[in-house]
C-alpha cells in the first residue's frame, strides 16, 4: 500500500531533484557554435586518452587492492592501508603530484604516464570500494560450492568477475569522466588537456558563451552514445541479488602469505606520498591552516550530506519510477558530470541574483548547495549502481509489510545500504575538499577554504606549509569518515 | 521517529542560518588576485588602523585568472565586492568597459603619474611587478645569462627556455602588450619563432619558475614576485631583467578599483586611499610583492590593449594547437 502510494511521488522526487540540479547549467547553454575546430578535437582525444588510461588503472589497482585485502590477514596492515588510500582520495591530487616531482618520478615516466599513475592513485580508493561493496553482495552459496571444486583463482574468474563486470564497467564510465575533468595536475605535467582550453576560453573572452559551448561539446557527444552506454549499464541497474558475505570464503594458506607480502607492499607503496608530505612539511603551516581546515571540513561535510541524501532520494524516486525514466535521469546526472566545475560556478553566479536566493547566496550555506550541486551527478551514479548490487529494491519484505516511508528508510533500506551511503558520503567529502573552481566563483568574501589556501600556498611555492596543510586536512577527513563509520556500524551492522 | 527527524532538520536548518549571519560591525569586502601571502598582511594593516573588517575573496593562478574577472561580472547587477585589487591592469580595463567599475579618485592617487591611472578614475594603478627571466644558476653561468626577450628565440638557447601558456594572467597581458605594440604580423613571427625554438609553454608563472628551479629548462620568463619567491626559499635561481640595452623589461602595476554599486561604497574607498598610501606600497616592494622602480622598463596602458588580449589570444591558440 505504502509503495502503491509512493508511485506519483517517486518519479515526481527524481524529475525535481534531476530539473533543480540541471538549473544552474542552463545559463551556460546558448554559444554552441564555433567550437567543433580541429583543435578542439585534438584535445577532446588526448584527454579521452588520459580518461581511458586512469579509468583501466585505478579499476585495476582497485580490483588487485580488493583481490590482496581478501586474500590476506585483515589485520592492522589492512586497516593502515585503508587509512593511507583515504587519505590520498581526501587530498587534491596536486598535492599527490607534488609527492609525485619530490620523488623525481615525473623524469623516469611520460607526461601522459605520470598524469595516469598520479590520477589513478588518486581515484583507485573508489574502484577499490565499488569492488568491495559489490563482492560483498554477491551469492555467498555460489562462490563457498565454487570453492570445494575448484581454485580461488577459478572462482575469481568463472564466477565472481562475470557477476562483477557490469558494476565495473559502471564504475570505470564514473572514473572516466573524473579524470577528464581534471585540469590542473595534468597540465602541470605539460599533458594538454580539454578542461585548460575551456579555461583559457573562460579567461580570453568577454563573454563565457564560447566556453561554454566548448563544455558541452563532449557532453553532446556522451548524450549521442548514450543509448549504447545504457545497454552496458542497464544489468547492473536491474540485477537482482540475494544478498550475502562473500568476504568470509576459506582461503589456501598458500595464497594467503603471497596475500600478506602483497598487503605489505602495496601499504609501502602507498605511504609514499605521505611519507614526502611528513618529511617536508613545517610547523607554522599546522597552526596556520587550522581554521581554513576547520571551515573546509565543516563545510565539505554539510555537502557530501546533502549530496548524499538528495542521491539516496533520487535513486529512491527512481526505484519506484516507470523504467523508461531512469536512463533519462541517469543521463541527466551523467552530463552534469561532464561539464567542467567553473561553468556551474558561473551558473551559481547567476542563480544567486535572484531576488529569492540573494539574501542566502550570500552566505556559506551557497557554497555548501554549490559543492552538493558539483558532486551529486557522481553520487547518484554512484549510489544507483550501489544500489542496484545490493538488491534492496527486491526485498520480498517491503512488498508485504505496510510501512511508512521512514519507518522502510530506517529498517529496511538503511541496514542494507549503509556502506554504500558511507562511501558516497566518503566520495562528496573527498571531492568537495578539492573543488576550486566552483569555490572562487561562490565562496563567502571572508570565507577561507583549505582548497584555497592550499593553491595559494603552492603557487607562492611554500611547500612546508603545503605538506602541513595536505596532513592536516588528511587526517580531519578520515576523523570525519572514521566518526560517520562509527555511527553507522553501532547502529545497523552490530544490530 | 518523526521527532527525532524534525529535531535533526531544525539543527540543520540553525547550523545554515548560523553559517550565513552577517556580523553587523563596519565591513569592507574586497575581491584580490594578489597572492594572500602578500595581501593579507596589508588587510590586517588597515583593520587595525580603521576597525573596519575586511572580507576577503582571493584568487588562485590554477584558475586562469578566470575566478574574479568572471564572478564580478556575475555580479554586476548585484554586486557583493566593493573593490577590486588586481595584481596586473588588463582585467581592471575590461572591467571598465563593461560598466562593472565606479569612478573614484582618492586623494592618494596625486602622487600617481598621470599614464599609470584612469584619466577618468575607473581604476588607479601603483607598484609595478617586471616580466624577467628567472635562470637557473646550476646550469648558466652569469656571463651566459640570456639578456633579451629576444632570446627565447635564439637558436642558442633552442629547447632551453620556457614560458607560461600566455592565455591567462600577466604572461597573457604581457603578450597582448607585444601585440598592441608590434602588430599582428610581427607578433605572429615572433610565436613562430618560440615554437620553432621548441620553447616549453607551462600552465603558469609559477611552473615556469619551479621548472627552472628543478633544472627543467635554463631559463624562463615569468615576474619578479615568483623570482623573489624562489630566492626566497633558497632556490638556485637568479633574476634577469631583460633587454636593459633597449625598452627594458615589461612593467606591470597593481591596479585597484571601485566596484560599481557595491554594498559599502565609503569603506571601500577608505580601503583604496590606503592600498594607494606610499606605506603600502613600500612594505609591499619589502615582501617582494612589487619591484622597486629601479631598472628600465616599459609599459602599455592604452585602452586597446583588451581588444589586443583577444586578437594576441586567437594567434596563440592557433600557434599552439597547430
Amino acid at each position: 500500500m505504502a509503495c502503491a502510494a509512493m508511485s506519483w511521488k517517486g518519479p515526481g522526487l527524481a524529475l525535481l531533484l534531476t530539473g533543480l540540479s540541471v538549473l544552474p547549467w542552463l545559463f551556460t547553454l546558448p554559444g554552441l557554435a564555433d567550437v567543433w575546430t580541429p583543435s578542439a578535437w585534438r584535445l577532446l582525444l588526448s584527454s579521452g586518452l588520459l580518461a581511458l588510461g586512469v579509468a583501466a588503472a585505478a579499476l585495476a589497482a582497485g580490483v588487485v587492492l580488493a583481490g590482496v585485502l581478501l586474500l590476506g590477514r585483515r589485520g592492522r596492515l589492512a586497516v593502515l592501508l585503508g587509512v593511507l588510500l583515504g587519505a590520498g582520495f581526501l587530498l587534491s591530487p596536486v598535492v599527490a603530484l607534488s609527492a609525485w616531482k619530490a620523488y623525481g618520478l615525473d623524469r623516469v615516466f611520460s607526461p601522459w604516464a605520470s598524469s595516469v599513475l598520479v590520477l589513478a592513485g588518486h581515484y583507485c580508493p573508489l574502484a577499490l570500494a565499488v569492488t568491495l561493496l559489490g563482492l560483498s553482495s554477491l551469492e555467498r552459496s555460489a562462490v563457498e560450492s565454487g570453492l570445494i571444486a575448484a581454485s580461488p583463482f577459478a572462482v575469481a574468474r568463472f564466477i565472481v568477475a562475470p557477476q562483477m563486470f557490469r558494476l565495473w564497467a559502471l564504475a570505470g564510465f564514473v572514473l572516466f569522466w573524473a579524470a577528464f575533468s581534471e585540469t590542473e595536475t595534468p597540465s602541470l605535467l605539460r599533458y594538454p588537456v580539454y578542461g585548460e582550453e575551456i579555461l583559457a576560453r573562460l579567461s580570453i573572452d568577454d563573454s563565457p558563451a564560447r566556453a561554454a559551448g566548448l563544455a558541452w561539446m563532449p557532453a553532446l557527444l556522451t548524450l549521442l552514445a548514450a543509448p549504447f552506454l545504457w545497454r552496458w549499464a542497464k544489468p547492473v541497474l536491474g540485477q537482482r541479488r540475494m544478498g550475502g558475505m562473500a568476504l568470509g570464503m576459506d582461503i589456501q594458506a598458500s595464497l594467503r602469505q603471497w596475500g600478506n607480502r602483497l598487503l605489505a607492499v602495496l601499504t609501502g607503496l602507498f605511504a609514499l606520498p605521505l611519507l614526502a608530505l611528513c618529511a617536508k612539511s613545517g610547523a607554522n603551516g599546522f597552526w596556520g591552516g587550522l581554521p581554513s581546515v576547520g571551515q573546509s571540513l565543516g563545510l565539505g561535510s554539510l555537502s557530501a550530506l546533502a549530496a548524499t541524501a538528495a542521491g539516496h532520494l533520487v535513486n529512491e524516486g527512481l526505484a519506484r519510477s516507470p523504467s523508461g525514466l531512469r536512463p533519462l535521469v541517469l543521463a541527466a546526472f551523467a552530463v552534469q558530470a561532464i561539464l567542467p566545475a567553473a561553468l556551474l560556478g558561473l551558473g551559481m553566479a547567476e542563480l544567486g541574483r535572484w531576488p529569492l536566493l540573494e539574501g542566502f547566496s550570500r552566505g556559506d550555506g551557497w557554497l555548501v548547495v554549490t559543492h552538493a550541486l558539483r558532486v551529486l551527478p557522481w553520487l547518484v551514479l554512484l549510489l544507483a549502481g550501489l544500489r542496484a548490487q545490493s538488491g534492496v529494491d527486491n526485498e520480498e519484505s517491503s512488498r508485504l509489510m505496510p510501512l511508512s516511508w521512514l519507518a522502510r528508510q530506517r529498517f529496511l533500506v538503511m541496514p542494507r545500504l549503509w556502506p554504500a551511503l558511507l562511501c558516497a558520503f566518503a566520495l562528496g567529502l573527498g571531492l568537495s575538499l578539492s573543488e576550486l573552481a566552483t569555490t572562487i566563483l561562490v565562496v563567502a568574501p571572508g570565507t577561507e577554504t583549505a582548497v584555497l589556501r592550499l593553491y595559494n600556498l603552492i603557487h607562492y611555492g611554500d611547500w612546508a606549509s603545503v605538506a602541513a596543510l595536505a596532513l592536516l586536512l588528511a587526517a580531519a577527513g578520515l576523523g570525519v569518515c572514521a566518526l560517520a563509520w562509527g555511527l553507522l556500524w553501532r547502529r545497523y551492522a552490530q544490530a | 521517529m518523526t521527532i527525532r527527524f524534525y529535531r535533526l532538520a531544525f539543527i540543520f536548518l540553525f547550523a545554515f542560518s548560523g553559517l550565513s549571519a552577517a556580523a553587523q560591525k563596519p565591513e569592507v569586502v574586497v575581491y584580490t588576485s594578489v597572492d594572500q601571502v602578500y595581501a593579507e598582511p596589508v588587510f590586517r594593516g588597515f583593520e587595525a588602523q580603521t576597525g573596519i573588517a575586511v572580507k576577503a575573496v582571493y584568487d588562485v593562478e590554477a584558475s586562469k585568472t578566470v575566478g574574479l574577472e568572471k564572478r564580478l561580472l556575475a555580479e554586476r547587477q548585484n554586486p557583493r565586492a566593493d573593490v577590486f585589487w588586481n595584481s596586473e591592469y588588463l582585467r581592471t580595463l575590461r572591467l571598465a568597459q563593461q560598466q562593472a567599475l565606479a569612478p573614484y579618485v582618492s586623494p592618494q592617487a596625486g602622487r600617481i603619474p598621470a599614464e599609470a591611472k584612469d584619466s577618468l578614475g575607473y581604476w588607479t594603478g601603483f607598484g609595478a611587478r617586471q616580466r624577467v627571466f628567472v635562470v637557473n644558476t646550476q646550469l648558466l653561468q652569469p656571463e651566459d645569462y640570456p639578456q633579451r626577450l629576444a632570446d627565447l628565440a635564439a637558436p642558442r638557447w633552442k629547447g632551453r627556455g620556457a614560458v607560461a601558456k600566455p592565455v591567462s594572467g600577466t604572461s597573457s597581458t604581457h603578450f597582448a602588450a607585444l601585440y598592441a605594440r608590434w602588430g599582428a604580423a610581427k607578433f605572429s613571427d615572433f610565436l613562430n619563432a618560440l615554437l620553432a625554438n621548441q620553447v616549453a609553454f607551462l600552465p603558469g608563472n609559477a611552473a615556469v619558475r619551479d621548472a627552472v628551479a628543478a633544472g627543467d629548462y635554463a631559463f624562463g620568463l615569468t615576474d619578479t614576485d615568483d623570482v623573489q619567491a624562489a630566492l626566497g626559499r633558497g632556490d638556485k635561481v637568479a633574476m634577469v631583467f631583460p633587454d636593459q640595452d633597449s625598452d627594458g623589461a615589461f612593467s606591470i602595476p597593481f591596479t585597484v578599483a571601485l566596484v560599481a554599486g557595491g554594498p559599502n561604497p565609503e569603506q571601500g574607498k577608505k580601503l583604496m586611499d590606503y592600498l594607494l598610501g606610499l606605506e603600502v606600497e613600500q612594505a609591499l616592494i619589502q615582501a617582494g610583492a612589487l619591484h622597486g622602480p629601479a631598472l628600465k622598463s616599459w609599459r602599455y596602458l592604452q585602452p586597446d590593449l583588451p581588444e589586443a588580449l583577444q586578437s594576441s589570444a586567437r594567434l596563440i591558440q592557433e600557434a599552439l594547437s597547430r
